[in-house]
């Protein structure tokens, strides 16, 4: 049988339904197999790195041992969870992942949007656009990079401790990565530097979208800066904001830029602030070899993470209208 | 250019933002700039601190050191190498994929979606994904920092939602002609799609060159190094160098550490950006793209 592909066999299809209807789905598939190999990469990449590893969590239930394999090691129920839940460790790296992640998020969701309504009070487009380039810069930098510039920042002789020495702030240089009670601010600055003005994006694109008529009529109105920012410019932004919120809230156990900053700039003087779930996850499975236990870990995150999404999700929804799904 | 509007008068508050923004675009600059200004400083000079705007003690030592060290080469090249093949791949994979997911008369279509919305939500997490990883042989290869990121699922579904808007009759009389689907999809939809291929390609390419978790988990032999995880050992180095420091109560770390590596660090650090630094201005069009791209991935 001569090759027809596409809409052509569509048609050809709908004008004999019943030989259509008998047609095989085998044939069907194998008259599209250019369109079907296509596929057929992707899928594999699909199956070996997202739903393969899916199937590994269930050595959070058992007790995994490498010759055995995931399959082959012996079932022992909640062990894992239980032994997390009285883990001593446990408690100071939860405070640390849900603290930094909340209080994080008191700075890294509004200060964009400040950013934004100051960029967009701007009238100089020359200004706006340079001032709007060198913002983004940082969010394109590893972070990698960006915590080795930070080492030499905060370090004695770096240019943070000449400042405030110089200006009387400090009597000596501050050894910032070696205290732990400074690693919060840090990480949450570092955050803060590195995605302010790529996060504003989105707040100016909906600042863009509001008609400039509008904000005529309310300047006619007799409305000032505030109350246009506040009646006219904020509502147009607050589907963003909640949808940004309601993430914030679901990534509470797994903080976007936490783990980057954590593993790279923690050190034993600093880690009783700076360890957190993802690294300790890390810790305890690859270099420690507790396979199970640090799935056991990294499930509950998941599950909990699944939970506090839903519930900020239907919560947003609720009182506000917006929702992420 | 100017577009203020007739009732728009630049008064005071204009003023106290312009100053305020400023303000925040030196703050955004300055801290990158220091490390720029301590890369073309002597290393010795630099330890005792007080370089800001500019090098007190000018020199391009650091810069040739870098030059003549092989290892950062190499791992520049496996950067290079790792980035060029990853996007690469990952746009032809992906785009075939969501061109093909595109038809809606595609067979076992809804199954490939339900894939697709599986790797989008939910991930085996660090160890069972380590443990597929390294069950495939993947530890110590090359291959490892391309492989895993050949299909991107939120990519994949910005391709699709474009492709969908593409029409079909140019599809139509391509088929009448005889082309095959592969044909079509090399020949018209590929070179239709260049603003969507170049912005995710983009993305891509910054994403890998700025991996270092893959080559940390993965790869322990120093020869497949990249560039940005080299970044990470310098870290770790110097803190177990600082620790020491501070627990034997010496504040001039100079008597510790003898020579300064800090300005060598900071001057491959500049290397490495470098390639940033002339791209990203050029992906500004592509923001919209991005942030989408964000905003998916959440």
């Amino acid at each position: 049988m001569k090759h027809q592909n596409g809409k052509e066999g569509r048609t050809a299809e709908k004008q004999n339904l019943p030989k259509a209807k008998k047609q095989s789905f085998w044939h069907q598939l194998r008259r599209q197999w250019e369109l079907q190999l296509m596929v057929v990469p992707a899928l594999l990449a699909l199956a070996l790195f997202a739903i393969i590893p899916l199937f590994g969590l269930q050595i959070a239930f058992k007790d995994y041992k490498l010759n055995s394999g995931i399959w082959g090691s012996a079932w022992v129920g909640l062990k894992h969870f239980k032994m997390f839940f009285t883990d001593p460790n446990v408690l100071p790296v939860l405070w640390n992942t849900v603290g930094l992640s909340f209080i994080k998020a008191f700075f890294t969701i509004p200060l964009p949007v400040i950013f934004a309504l100051l960029l967009n009070e701007v009238v100089h487009t020359k200004f706006k656009k340079t001032v709007q380039t060198i913002s983004y810069f940082p969010y394109f930098l590893a972070w990698s990079v960006v915590a080795l510039m930070a080492t030499t920042w905060l370090s004695p002789n770096g240019f943070i401790n000449g400042l405030l020495v110089s200006a009387g702030i400090l009597k000596d240089p501050y050894f910032f990565l070696g205290k732990p009670e400074a690693f919060w601010g840090i990480s949450i600055t570092l955050d803060v530097w590195k995605n302010l003005g790529y996060s504003s994006i989105i707040y100016l694109a909906a600042m863009a979208n509001v008609d400039q008529e509008v904000t005529e009529a309310a300047v006619i109105d007799g409305a000032g800066r505030f109350k246009r920012i506040l009646h006219v410019t904020m509502p147009a932004i607050l589907p963003t904001v909640m949808i940004l919120l309601i993430i914030n809230v679901g990534n509470l156990l797994r903080g976007g830029s936490n783990f980057d900053i954590s593993y790279n700039l923690m050190n034993s003087l600093n880690q009783p602030r700076s360890e957190i779930l993802d690294t300790y996850v890390l810790k305890m499975g690859v270099s420690m070899g507790r396979f199970s236990y640090a799935t056991a870990i990294g499930l509950l995150q998941s599950i909990v993470a699944s939970i506090l999404l839903v519930t900020s999700n239907a919560i947003s929804k609720l009182t506000t209208g917006e929702s992420y799904f | 250019m100017n577009n203020r509007k007739s009732w728009q008068k630049f008064g005071l508050p204009d003023v106290m933002i312009y100053l305020i923004l400023a303000l925040l675009t030196f703050v955004m600059l300055f801290p990158f700039w220091n490390a720029v200004v301590l890369s073309f400083n002597d290393g010795k000079d630099a330890m005792m601190g007080g370089v800001y705007f500019w090098p007190r003690k000018f020199t391009l030592a650091n810069y040739t050191q870098v030059f003549k060290n092989l290892s950062i080469w190499r791992a520049f090249g496996v950067s290079v190498a790792r980035t060029a093949l990853s996007t690469a791949l990952s746009l032809l994979v992906t785009s075939m994929f969501a061109y093909a997911a595109s038809k809606s008369y595609l067979k076992l279509r809804k199954f490939y979606m339900i894939l697709l919305l599986i790797a989008m939500f939910f991930n085996g997490g660090i160890i069972p994904v380590f443990l597929a990883i390294r069950s495939y042989g993947l530890i110590n290869n090359f291959l490892v920092y391309i492989l895993p990121g050949v299909f991107n699922a939120f990519y994949a579904q910005i391709f699709i939602s474009f492709f969908k808007g593409l029409p079909e009759s140019l599809f139509e009389s391509a088929r009448i002609d005889g082309a095959r689907e592969f044909t079509i999809y090399t020949r018209i939809v590929l070179p239709l799609s260049k603003p969507v291929l170049a912005a995710v390609g983009l993305f891509t390419a910054v994403f890998n060159w700025n991996a270092w978790y893959d080559n940390m988990l993965y790869v322990k032999n120093e020869s497949l190094n990249t560039l940005s995880y080299l970044f990470v050992k310098m870290i770790k180095a110097q803190e177990t160098m600082e620790n020491m420091a501070a627990s034997s109560g010496v504040a001039d770390l100079a008597n510790v550490s003898g020579v300064s590596s800090t300005t060598l660090q900071l001057a491959t650090m500049v290397v490495a950006v470098l390639p940033i630094m002339c791209i990203y201005p050029f992906m500004q069009k592509y923001f919209a793209t991005g942030m989408m791209i964000g905003s998916v991935k959440g």
